[in-house]
């Protein structure tokens, strides 16, 4: 299994970021993004920008093409979009005709970005109040927004908790939806130990990383983390787990040895399992209910709280 | 060199898009855009403005927000008009940032950052106004439209 880092939520001076196209692609370079998509609010005018800039500096990083569409009522994140649309005819009680029209316009995964953010009056229009009658129509569920850095009052303010419980739901509930997660860069970010998005691919012969990451992300194969990366599969009550502490993310590559993570994994069927996790352990197999067709997980530092968490965002269909 | 110019004033609490369209004529080879308004901070906070605070907060928090911090997020609050700019259905890019004074130029050359290149060609213009938010009564704005035509 390969893992790709990607940062999927990026504003540039193209919109209301203070960092130019160019600088924000040379941070991502200088700090081990695979992938980088520039998703400035309501325009995709820096697109052509960043790819002569990755030309001309012979950068490695890979560019993703999207546009966040900032409506009144939430932002909508529209990977894969080159030509922005007019939304100003999208019903917020109804948002579907609009997501469809994003799609035919070229939007490859479309997610909701900071579902749970602090709302109006405080921060207008960054809520998603918007109905969603067919969560068929969306791809992805940003669940940690980390513009507002670490500490309690930061992820309160974003909601982060909220928006990773609601993709855990519509997961077990069987929409194929991907849990991502976005600093939503506005400046240089600081060195914060927040979460990244990794994606999971099968073959490391890569041609396309955008495309490889737009991919994933429509399989369901991301993981948010702080370091830990795994792969899962569930077959006849048996959770298999594959471990990769080569992160250097955090120097995750260093600390795992001494961690003792604990593996929360919730199915949908409502159970709910705790067991202890052995990372020097290559591989490890966890019982899980027959009947269950899916579950999802959460991999914690110690304790089971949500300010302890190490990665989570993962869903896994059992085979019959 | 043709020149268009609307204003207008915003009431507290709006929240909705202004659209302005008009047809370009043939000869026109540059845009310049300027959308302005002012009163950005809240001049009066009323209480039903911190009460209004205190819900989105605890919405999210839990727990009723002390003063300081009521304070701290209604001063953080800001009227919000950003710009998008359409020519015959295609966007041509948004003006999204906190700034009180947007001016965007739009030309075969050059355009302004969060816009594209544009091909003059005669059709519809379409200047919207998204209004995110207005924090006071009477909040002015204004919209102008100069078309540099060719030879200028």
């Amino acid at each position: 299994m390969i893992y790709r880092r990607a940062e999927l939520h990026n504003h540039s001076t193209e919109s209301d970021g203070s960092m130019t196209v160019e600088e924000l692609l040379e941070w991502a370079e200088n700090n081990q993004y695979d992938v980088m998509a520039l998703t400035d609010h309501n325009t995709c005018s820096g697109h052509g920008k960043a790819h002569r800039v990755i030309q001309k500096n012979n950068l490695s990083v890979s560019l993703l093409e999207g546009v966040e569409v900032t409506t009144f009522y939430g932002h909508i994140l529209a990977l894969g979009l080159r030509k922005m649309v007019d939304f100003t005819g999208l019903n917020p009680m109804a948002p579907e005709n609009f997501l469809q029209e994003l799609r035919r316009e070229g939007a490859a995964a479309i997610g909701i970005a900071h579902p749970f953010c602090l709302g109006r009056p405080v921060m207008a229009g960054c809520r998603f109040d918007m109905k969603i009658h067919d969560w068929n129509t969306l791809d992805y569920i940003e669940v940690f927004n980390t513009s507002a850095g670490t500490g309690t009052e930061a992820e309160l303010s974003m909601g982060n908790e909220k928006a990773l419980q609601l993709w855990e739901e519509k997961a077990l509930e069987g929409y194929s939806l991907a849990a991502v997660t976005g600093k939503d860069i506005h400046k240089k970010p600081g060195e914060w130990p927040v979460m990244v998005t990794y994606v999971q691919l099968d073959n490391p012969d890569i041609k396309d990383p955008a495309q490889a990451v737009l991919g994933a992300i429509l399989e369901q194969r991301t993981i948010v983390t702080k370091g830990p990366l795994f792969y899962a599969q569930a077959a006849k009550g048996i959770l298999t787990i594959q471990y990769d502490n080569t992160s250097s993310y955090l120097e995750w590559n260093t600390k795992w040895e001494t961690t003792h993570p604990l593996l929360l994994i919730q199915d949908n069927l409502g159970n709910c399992l705790k067991y202890e996790v052995d990372l020097k352990e290559e591989k490890q197999e966890f019982k899980i209910a027959w009947e269950a067709d899916r579950v999802v997980l959460r991999m914690y530092d110690g304790n089971i709280k949500f300010s302890s968490l190490l990665a989570a965002g993962v869903v896994v269909k059992q085979e019959k | 060199m043709k020149k268009y110019y609307v204003s207008g004033e915003l009431m507290k609490g709006f929240l909705g898009t202004i659209i302005y369209e008009t047809i370009l004529p043939e000869n026109i080879n540059e845009l310049n855009i300027r959308v302005s308004f002012q009163k950005r901070e809240m001049e009066q906070c009323t209480e039903m403005d911190k009460k209004l605070c205190r819900e989105a907060w605890k919405k999210n928090t839990g727990e009723i927000p002390s003063a300081s911090v009521t304070d701290r997020l209604i001063q953080g609050q800001k009227t919000e008009i950003n710009v998008s700019v359409f020519h015959n259905g295609a966007c041509l890019g948004c003006a999204h940032r906190d700034e009180v004074n947007k001016e965007i130029i739009l030309s075969p050359r050059y355009a302004s950052e969060g816009f594209t290149i544009w091909k003059p060609s005669q059709g519809v213009l379409r200047v919207v106004l998204h209004v995110y938010q207005v924090l006071n009564d009477h909040t002015p704005y204004e919209v102008e439209v100069l078309g540099k035509e060719m030879g200028e």
